[in-house]
């Protein structure tokens, strides 16, 4: 899931902080280059070494310093935009799945979606109550279908997906260990009731 | 050099907030155990007794399926309105982010409630915390029943009672927008509440559904 805001913003912003290079980077010494590529200059090749060379001259000017701090400011304020947008991924106010903009934050696109999941289990469940021979199987389905909820619910209700990568250990290694250690303990061989 | 301190001790606070929720995350990582070895011993059960599960299931009937189902929307729900709340006071918006926190406690407290309509229904049909008698058909499943279920409402009841506190801590003025982030103890009771709803996942499809 992925919002459409977001992208869009995102793109519109990479694209202006990429078309603009930054002041102290421009290159220097193009209008002397220019200059000596041209064999035989003619009245507009003369006119842009005489521009660049203008503008050459100029970059050290009091006025020019000013528009210098000025760009790398808005470039500073557009990384520090794009960094807040990645950072609050979650806030906007439509959310595209699979193609299609649903007018509703992704917050409440997942909380249809746990709804959904959890209609589609119970009817599962009620359906393959008496098939016997179908159990392993629906164990399986139900089992994973849990799992996707539980999986939506602490990546995207937990920030999970967002958060520290600390976070993720300190939560999956008892996970982990827990599901090794049940799936062992139902390894073992029943030996009777109670 | 005033404003030196301030960006220090800005990034002291943030380092602070994250050492919470680190906290609160290894807090989780000891429940994920405890509940696992509820959820361990009930599978173990079920593997083993699956007549006595199936018995129980039927003595729950449509109604008492419907109820749970019910139940699980009403803790999803709660789960919505938390993260909900946590979008508004994270714009700095603490009047809706109270509001969605009294539906937060609104909804908890009426899952307990309904868990109480559904322990007493399951008492009923003779299925009971303690040992049902060798002969009965639900053998044994009182106890890998209640067990997990109790303790996870019990997480409810603390977390209606967390977010009742949060609630009144709000409308003291505490928690805003700001850049500070001092709205982490809302964070932080939030992932409480969402681990409560996810063990609730676990425990609604291998209890009542498998």
């Amino acid at each position: 899931m992925a919002e459409e805001e977001k992208n869009l913003t995102q793109d519109e912003l990479q694209e202006v902080a990429e078309s603009v290079p930054a002041p102290d980077e421009y290159p220097e010494g193009q209008a002397e280059a220019l200059a000596e590529s041209l064999d035989d200059p003619n009245v507009v090749d003369q006119a842009a070494v005489e521009v660049l060379k203008a503008t050459e001259q100029g970059a050290d000017t009091v006025p020019m310093q000013a528009f210098d701090k000025g760009v790398t400011a808005a470039q500073n304020t557009i990384e520090s935009v794009m960094d807040h947008q990645g950072h609050n991924a979650h806030h906007g106010e439509t959310t595209t799945v699979f193609g299609r903009t649903l007018p509703v934050p992704l917050y409440t696109a997942v909380f249809f979606a746990l709804g959904a999941l959890t209609l589609t289990e119970v009817i599962i469940a009620e359906v393959l109550k008496e098939a016997s021979s179908l159990e392993t199987i629906k164990i399986i389905i139900l089992t994973g279908i849990a799992s996707v909820k539980a999986f939506l619910v602490v990546s995207i209700y937990m920030h999970l997906k967002d958060d520290s990568r600390a976070y993720l250990v300190a939560f999956l290694t008892p996970v982990i260990m827990a599901i090794v250690a049940i799936l062992f303990l139902l390894s073992v061989p029943a030996t009777g009731g109670y | 050099m005033a404003e030196l301190t301030h960006h220090l001790s800005a990034e002291q606070e943030t380092a602070s907030i994250e050492n919470q929720k680190f906290a609160m995350w290894l807090y989780i990582a000891s429940e994920t155990i405890l509940f696992s070895i509820f959820i361990g011993a009930y599978a173990v059960f079920r593997h083993s007794q699956p007549e006595a599960v199936k018995e129980v299931h039927h003595a729950l009937g449509l109604f008492g399926t419907l109820l749970v189902t019910f139940n699980s929307f009403l803790l999803l729900a709660s789960s919505w309105a938390m993260v909900m709340g946590l979008r508004e006071i994270k714009r700095g918006n603490r009047q809706g982010m109270i509001r969605w926190l009294w539906a937060v406690a609104g909804l908890g407290t009426v899952f307990v409630l309904l868990q109480y309509v559904e322990y007493s229904r399951l008492a009923e049909e003779g299925v009971t915390l303690y040992f049902e008698g060798a002969d009965s058909a639900f053998a044994g499943f009182g106890m890998h029943f209640y067990t997990p279920t109790a303790f996870h409402g019990a997480h409810v009841i603390a977390g209606v009672l967390w977010c009742l506190l949060v609630i009144w801590k709000a409308r003291n003025g505490a928690y805003d927008g700001a850049p500070g982030r001092n709205h982490a103890g809302v964070e932080i009771f939030g992932l409480y509440w969402h681990f409560v709803d996810v063990v609730w996942v676990v425990l609604f499809t291998l209890i009542y559904l498998v």
